[in-house]
């Protein structure tokens, strides 16, 4: 059974959302090696893992820890060769979350793009907040162009994969995906996520794997005499004490700021990653005690008056904006944000030492992460011919160009001396038209692996980075449904944890106690959590 | 003195009792208090397109006076071309649109408040059945394709050219005219196409300006259709564009920033946004406020 893929967006883009205050649940992108691979996709022979041979990084990759470079690499390499299209076109539909390029004809590097495919690439570019609206419209009027990029908003993803999409299987299986050699390099742990209905119809947008467990500005830390990042306490009780010292109203400095809160704590507390799989039996995060210890202790900061006042309301921007400010010492957010709280807080102040929060465990012992932000999204490649379906792949493959590669730097920051120079490193910075030309979202469609790098952050950015991931994947726990499906939870999923995750918020703004979290469960249980857990047991056990 | 207070008291309806200084206060308390609360997010808006970054986050969001005012964020929008190019389209679709909205809306409208017009009321319960059910969203795409306007700007016209809600307001107005006045300028030897340009639009200035706004309104604002209808970021509407910026600054697009991404816009280039559509419609209104109180009753209390 496939799972829904209603959640992976609120993995990619949501690990960093995370607004899900009371909900471990957030999104369950994950899907680990041995969760993601269930019986009923066990049949499915996923493409073979090459990695890309391209410059030599300072911090090597390891496991699934990609590889961290220090400055952009000196020489390239050619990644794609001949041209994917031989003067053929090739329509897609993406989304977009920056602002929108100048349209193809008045787009220099869109222009120079299609040089290098040797054909056309036709997009409809649309705001990622709308996309589901104009993806469900386009399926309906039955006009998909040869690439769409799914996110969520269908139920019945299988039947649609089955009725209009291609079996990529037959084309990148196995030994298959050399053909493609982008393709190839993507990590299998991304292709596990693209099994629908026993097939391969996806090619994935890939990220890190985990968004992560926030953010801390070690600045603040520092003042109270606290170094490693990695250690900030020894346990909950510690923290407790060293989030009062750090909360000074007179200074309108708080230690935490609210909504953002709970993951981090749920991985303080090692709650399970959606779904525990004990057995053979699920248990739904929710129902661990760990969960209603991570609960009781948000309360207890509660209490304590660590929390920034007024912030249970607050929007994504104020939170960002609180904790660039200095006003809050720690924030929930996606990893994938990392780039951005690292430029904006030293902006801020020289002082400021943004870094990834790694989970300690309250008891002394370690802390979790999730595996929650395996995937964006994917791509669907319509039904055609076989030569057009190749077709399409190598348009995906020269998309899907790795960093290092001289595709990743055209499709990244347009053509040298145009779009962008290089500054005395090497690293390139780009230019008025680069910034207004290069916001096409090639990368939408078909994602290259990760790599830990930033054209502005330099060692510092890169070692930080690199490290934070070098602690949290191996600390980051797989949600065991992944790969399989509960059709309860695709449809009312949300509005019966509503109910349960409305308490929580509840008692964690000390409007109701933590002892009613009991009779939520019960409820929850009633209300279909069973059922969906019965779904899931049945899909896992191959019923 | 006396002299003063008949003045006052010759103001006011006989009926009507002195005003006290304490119910004037309390309506000036009142009043200002409601121009403050729709002041202030306007002004915040505007504030805040005028503020720096800094200053944005040292005021945790929105501002309210810039300390060191700039017109940055203005710069920055209209030198990626995107903004221009949508505003431009705006202005064209909501011109073009209401024209053409208010053209078949008064020739409908005054067709269907004649006597005797075959049809007529049949036409009519169409048009009032619109107000009541409408096709939905997949059926009207899949008129929409077959007809080959999608990635047109038709597209965002003619489907809903006539407003079923502005037709009946007009014909209701229409249907008030004194008939002697149409029947004399017949028996002059005038036609209907004279007597509704002629006699019937010069006395109906006031609802068809009402109306005019309220499609010149609609026509600006166009969003969900611009999105379902049209594919070419060119051709994109300001609300699109708009909807665009404002949502960039959430988490979602941060999520995108791993690798060194394209920072999202900030605050102030949002606020920008919004005011660069909101400006428009905010200097028509003036023009077409006298017209509006008269315009919208006048229709509404006839039939």
């Amino acid at each position: 059974m496939p799972a829904s893929r209603r959640d992976l967006l609120r993995t990619g883009l949501g690990v960093a959302a995370v607004g899900a205050l009371g909900t471990p649940l957030l999104a369950a992108c994950g899907g680990g090696d041995d969760a993601g691979g269930g019986s009923s996709n066990a049949g499915v022979t996923l493409p073979n893992y090459i990695p890309f041979a391209g410059p030599t990084p300072d911090l090597p990759a390891s496991g699934e820890v990609p590889p961290g470079y220090y400055t952009y690499p000196k020489s390239l390499v050619r990644s794609v060769s001949g041209t994917p299209l031989a003067g053929g076109t090739v329509k897609a539909t993406t989304m977009t979350f920056l602002p929108i390029p100048p349209p193809r004809g008045e787009n220099g590097a869109w222009t120079e793009v299609e040089k290098r495919l040797g054909g056309t690439l036709d997009l409809t570019i649309v705001p990622a907040s709308d996309y589901d609206a104009k993806f469900n419209t386009t399926v309906a009027g039955g006009d998909l162009p040869d690439m769409v990029l799914y996110s969520a908003g269908l139920n019945n993803v299988p039947q649609f994969a089955e009725a209009t999409c291609v079996d990529l299987g037959e084309y990148l299986a196995g030994d298959k995906v050399a053909e493609f050699k982008n393709l190839a390099a993507i990590p299998t742990v991304a292709w596990q996520n693209c099994v629908i209905g026993g097939k391969l119809y996806a090619l994935p947008i890939c990220r890190n794997i985990t968004g992560g467990s926030g953010f801390v500005n070690m600045r603040f830390f520092k003042e109270l005499g606290i170094e490693d990042h990695t250690r900030l306490a020894a346990n909950a009780d510690e923290f407790f004490e060293v989030a009062k010292k750090l909360t000074d109203p007179g200074k309108d400095r708080y230690a935490l700021i609210k909504f953002a809160s709970t993951t981090l704590f749920a991985h303080m507390f090692r709650v399970p990653n959606n779904w525990r799989l004990d057995g053979g039996k699920l248990v739904a995060a929710r129902e661990t005690p760990e969960y209603k210890e991570a609960v009781a202790f948000i309360r207890k900061l509660h209490d304590a008056g660590v929390f920034y006042p007024g912030s249970e309301g607050f929007t994504g921007v104020q939170r960002g904006n609180a904790f660039t400010a200095g006003q809050v010492a720690m924030i929930y957010d996606g990893l994938p944000a990392y780039a951005g709280h690292w430029t904006n807080l030293r902006a801020q102040h020289a002082d400021n030492d943004p870094r990834p929060f790694i989970p300690f465990g309250h008891d002394g012992g370690e802390g979790v992460c999730w595996q929650d932000n395996i995937m964006l999204a994917y791509t669907f490649v319509k039904k055609a011919d076989k030569e057009k379906v190749k077709e399409v792949l190598r348009v995906a493959d020269f998309l899907a160009a790795p960093f290092g590669s001289e595709e990743y730097e055209l499709l990244k920051y347009g053509v040298e001396g145009t779009h962008f120079t290089k500054d005395a490193d090497g690293n390139p910075v780009p230019s008025d038209l680069g910034t207004r030309e290069l916001t096409v979202p090639w990368d939408k469609l078909a994602a290259n692996p990760p790599v830990v790098y930033n054209a502005t952050g330099g060692k510092q950015y890169t070692d930080y980075a690199h490290q934070a991931l070098s602690s949290l994947l191996p600390i980051a726990l797989p949600d065991p449904t992944v790969g399989f499906r509960s059709e309860t939870q695709d449809r009312d999923g949300t509005k019966i944890a509503q109910p349960f995750n409305d308490l929580v918020k509840d008692i964690v703004n000390g409007r109701a106690e933590v002892s009613a979290i009991d009779a939520a469960l019960d409820e929850w249980r009633a209300a279909g959590g069973d059922k969906i857990r019965g779904e899931y047991e049945n899909a896992i056990a191959g019923k | 003195m006396k002299g003063s207070t008949v003045a006052l008291t010759s103001k006011r309806p006989a009926w009507m009792e002195r005003p006290t200084w304490y119910g004037l206060s309390l309506k000036g308390l009142a009043l200002g208090f409601i121009v403050l609360a729709v002041l202030y997010p306007f002004v915040s808006v505007v504030a805040t397109s005028l503020s720096t970054d800094r200053e944005i986050v040292a005021n945790g969001g929105l501002v309210i006076w810039p300390t060191d005012p700039t017109l940055d964020a203005y710069r920055v929008i209209f030198a990626g071309g995107d903004v221009t190019r949508a505003l431009v389209n705006s202005l064209f679709v909501a011109s073009i649109g209401t024209v053409a909205s208010v053209c078949a809306t008064v020739m409908m409208a005054y067709g269907l408040s004649r006597r005797g017009v075959t049809g007529g009321r049949f036409i009519l319960m169409i048009a009032l059945f619109s107000m009541l059910f409408g096709a939905g969203i997949i059926p009207n795409f899949l008129l929409v394709k077959e007809l080959g306007l999608y990635n047109t700007f038709a597209a965002l016209i003619l489907p809903g050219l006539i407003s079923a809600f502005n037709f009946i307001v007009l014909r209701s107005f229409f249907m008030g005219l004194p008939s002697e006045l149409l029947d004399s300028a017949k028996v002059d030897g005038a036609g209907d196409l004279r007597i509704l340009l002629r006699i019937v639009l010069p006395l109906s200035k006031a609802p068809i300006a009402v109306v005019s706004l309220f499609y010149a309104v609609g026509y600006w604002n166009a969003f969900f259709n611009a999105l379902l209808y049209l594919d070419d970021t060119e051709k994109w509407t300001l609300p699109l564009i708009l909807r665009l910026y404002v949502l960039q600054g959430q988490p979602m697009a941060q999520g995108e920033a791993f690798a060194g991404d394209v920072p999202p816009p900030q605050l102030a280039i949002q606020m920008a946004v919004v005011v660069v559509a909101l400006v428009p419609i905010l200097l028509v209104y003036p023009f077409l406020q006298r017209f509006f109180t008269k315009g919208v009753l006048s229709g509404a209390i006839k039939g």
